[in-house]
């Protein structure tokens, strides 16, 4: 059974890769990323501290990179409903969270470019060099950083599309509150509480323990809290999954999706 | 008299609730009233974060401001986008084009006013903008030209919508052009030169300034020539957008088609 599955998400992978960068079908809106990202660099700039620019060259690739996750999987359940294919994917014998799964991946994946372009952008915006004072910390807190823009995009897909058909913004909300930009101590309470549920907010706390060089526990902890707070949004995903699921089994029709 | 405005208002209420759904409650607060909010928190933070003891004030006014034309023009290219597959309609009505042209924006503009103000009311709710120096009478002449020039460029900019096939990408290009070039953020004096100078094409440039000094206390007469230079850019993308969809009808015309772009 498993690598037939294995084998499921690796063609929707590659069938929404290639999707994805069809005669460079992503391009504009990659170039139309870049004003955002210089002005938010030259606000980084003014500080005049490697460790703000450092944090928001890398935020910014995140941000990005979140920016093209979190569209995917909507679009890609919105797109199976708009061309009538969505039944036929429940006929299937993948499950369908699977199915989003393997799309969520492909677009996380499909967000490094134009997370890289953004990085770029930012460097020759703040002209001034990195500076990671534990770059082993660093990697980790990347890597807690990444898996929870995955878990958190895969289980947000189904509420998007689900209850927060009208919500367009969410995307905006979600950096608002992720961390990428600035550690979310920054924020006012009223925003800042909430941003604790994100996986992300806890992995960009150690991203800026490893910059300015703070004690290894500082990194591991927020890592660790991220990885679990992601193992969560797993859980919710199959929660949410099922529902979906339940709901066009019983009603044979998403009726409450919206564009 | 009275047919005519009945006509006009109506005109642009049923092409406004037509082009799209941000009449459905959830989208048009999360549109309207959110996403601004979310921008304004955003730099506002991204200050605070790199050290700028003023960024409420630079950030808050320049976002919220950056908010109003843009909203616009981003209603107003999906409404005509919306418009590619009636282009049978939209140009084989007997109706005064014009009419049809300056009526079309007129909610996208009340829209954009209150993504500006709850902007504006955000800013000075949680994020600490001061209202205590404002000059309200510059305050409202500059928000008033920069409403002028906002639906002046959005109505240049929504025939757009007939022929480019990727116009979410066409109208993120056109954000972008306006946050980076018009001082909403970065000074525009420390631009590099070629992209200083598209500034003062752009709407927004001469308004913001104007909005700014508003914000310094300065009287309605020091503002006086940034005010006509704002009124003058509106003008202009009105006259020139009205120029372009009769283009695009001509060329539709004889061609039997608007996809021009070969969508």
């Amino acid at each position: 059974m498993l690598p037939r599955y294995l084998h499921a998400v690796r063609q929707i992978y590659l069938q929404q890769w290639r999707t994805n960068v069809r005669g460079g079908a992503d391009l504009l809106a990659i170039v139309s990323l870049v004003p955002t990202v210089a002005a938010l660099a030259w606000i980084g700039q003014q500080s005049g501290r490697n460790t703000v620019t450092t944090y928001l060259v890398i935020g910014l690739f995140f941000m990005v990179l979140w920016y093209e996750s979190m569209r995917g999987p909507r679009w890609a359940i919105m797109d199976e409903v708009w061309q009538g294919t969505l039944e036929s994917s429940f006929v299937s014998c993948t499950p369908f969270i699977l199915l989003v799964f393997a799309k969520t991946l492909a677009h996380t994946a499909g967000g490094v470019r134009p997370g890289l372009i953004a990085v770029v952008t930012a460097v020759l915006v703040v002209q001034q060099g990195l500076d990671v004072a534990n770059t082993v910390g660093l990697v980790a807190a990347i890597g807690g950083v990444v898996v929870g823009v995955t878990t958190a995009s895969l289980a947000l897909a189904p509420l998007t599309v689900l209850a927060l058909g009208g919500i367009t913004a969410t995307r905006n909300i979600m950096v608002v509150i992720s961390g990428f930009l600035y550690p979310v101590s920054y924020l006012p309470p009223v925003l800042g509480i909430p941003s604790r549920l994100l996986p992300t907010s806890w992995g960009m706390d150690g991203v800026y323990a490893a910059i300015v060089g703070a004690p290894a526990s500082d990194v591991i902890v927020p890592v660790a809290i991220s990885l679990v707070v992601s193992a969560g949004y797993v859980v919710l995903s199959v929660v949410l999954f099922g529902v979906i699921e339940g709901r066009l089994r019983r009603t044979g029709g998403l009726v409450s999706a919206r564009g | 008299m009275m047919k005519l405005y009945r006509n006009l208002w109506r005109q642009s209420f049923y092409g406004y609730k037509a082009a799209f759904p941000y009449t459905d409650a959830g989208t048009w607060i999360s549109n309207v009233m959110a996403r601004p909010i979310l921008f304004v928190v955003t730099f506002t933070v991204t200050g605070r974060f790199a050290g700028h003891p003023d960024a409420a004030q630079a950030y808050v006014i320049g976002m919220a401001a950056y908010s109003l034309p843009t909203i616009v023009f981003d209603q107003m290219l999906l409404g005509y986008s919306g418009d590619r597959d009636m282009a049978s309609v939209l140009f084989g009505v007997s109706g005064s084009r014009l009419a049809t042209y300056l009526t079309r924006g007129l909610f996208n503009l009340l829209n954009g006013l209150a993504a500006f103000l709850s902007a504006l009311t955000f800013g000075w709710l949680f994020l600490g903008l001061d209202l205590a120096p404002v000059n309200w009478v510059t305050f409202l002449a500059a928000t008033s030209a920069m409403a002028f020039a906002a639906i002046g460029f959005a109505s240049f900019l929504g025939p757009f919508g007939l022929i480019v096939r990727d116009f979410l990408g066409f109208t993120g290009l056109m954000q972008g052009a306006v946050l980076v070039l018009t001082g909403a953020i970065i000074p525009r004096g420390l631009l590099p030169a070629p992209l200083a100078a598209v500034g003062p094409f752009l709407p927004l440039t001469a308004g913001l300034e104007a909005f700014r000094a508003a914000f310094r206390g300065e009287g309605v007469a020091a503002a006086a020539e940034l005010l006509q230079r704002e009124l003058l850019v509106g003008l202009s993308y009105f006259a020139v957008g009205y120029l372009l969809l009769r283009t695009f009808e001509i060329l539709a015309r004889r061609a039997g088609t608007i996809a021009f772009e070969g969508g």
